[in-house]
């Protein structure tokens, strides 16, 4: 029942707490220069959110409940 | 005051805070990891008015790794912008969000809907934490996992009868929509988890104002002020 503003807003912060399960990024590899063009806004917004996954416990059992 | 895990007005204990990011590299897919909220100072931040259903999170993932992006300050539709830009009900809004149907297999893959903007109400309703504070209303069908989604007001092309070249502002936070029974009573209904009940396709939008104001908390901007480069000013 309440929201997460955890991407959009706080961009400015540094990540530190995403530990867990985290391999190496693999260096990406140069590719030929695409001609740029301006990001469609739909998908400039689809990357503003990620997926929030709270497990807590509710009469003596677990529960997920996921937000964006 | 908000906080995790309340469901139903009543409040039980978190056990795990996990979150899933697409990542830049697209062959890599997504990741995901646990969250160590309470390690430390790492934890939520909440409003200091009890109505309003937001809490917000110090982090910023890295845009070298992760493919995300960040909303300015600047493009938060608070107060001000709506009155200078003559936001009403009728304008378009869209949001984007987690579609509990397919969260994605390889990656993340959010949803995007759209709407009109249905009333800017000036008094206070009842929130999905069932106190009266300030909403907005959106004709647009949400569903449980689009709690927290950003929802956008176009404010460019043709409005109010008038052609204008104005662009997107961050008008507020998906929290919840009324649902309707047999009865075709409407009642409020969180979008943290799915329901059974009749969506009557009316959202509830936490203002903008509400985010700026707990963005605005003084430990918040501290913070963040220590991750912008400060420079001179040049002579």
């Amino acid at each position: 029942m309440w929201k997460f503003a955890v991407l959009m807003t706080l961009y400015l912060f540094k990540v530190t707490a995403m530990t867990a399960q985290t391999p190496q990024a693999v260096a990406q590899q140069s590719q030929p220069a695409a001609p740029s063009r301006p990001m469609n806004f739909t998908t400039q917004i689809k990357k503003t959110v990620g997926l929030l996954r709270v497990t807590f416990q509710k009469d003596g059992n677990r529960t997920e409940a996921d937000g964006t | 005051m908000a906080q995790p895990g309340i469901e139903n007005g009543r409040n039980y204990p978190i056990v795990s805070t996990i979150l899933r990011l697409n990542l830049r590299n697209a062959e890599q897919g997504s990741e995901e990891g646990l969250l160590p909220i309470g390690s430390g100072s790492f934890h939520w931040y909440f409003p200091a008015d009890d109505s309003v259903d937001l809490a917000v999170l110090p982090l910023a993932p890295d845009q070298n790794k992760y493919d995300v992006m960040g909303v300015p300050l600047s493009l938060l539709a608070t107060r001000d912008v709506i009155e200078s830009q003559n936001v009403a009900e009728g304008d378009n809004v869209l949001f984007s969000g987690y579609f509990y149907q397919f969260p994605g297999l390889k990656k993340f893959q959010p949803i995007v809907r759209e709407g009109i903007l249905a009333m800017i109400p000036d008094e206070k309703l009842e929130t999905t934490l069932r106190k009266p504070g300030h909403l907005y209303l959106a004709d647009l069908h949400v569903f449980g996992g689009n709690s927290g989604s950003p929802l956008f007001v176009n404010l460019g092309g043709f409005r109010h009868g008038i052609l204008s070249s104005g662009s997107e502002y961050l008008l507020g936070i998906v929290s919840g929509f009324y649902h309707e029974d047999s009865n075709l009573n409407l009642t409020v209904a969180t979008t943290l988890t799915g329901t059974l009940e009749q969506n009557s396709g009316i959202a509830m939008v936490v203002p903008a104002d509400e985010l700026r104001a707990l963005l605005d908390n003084p430990t918040l901007q501290a913070a963040r002020d220590t991750q912008i480069p400060v420079t001179a000013p040049k002579k």
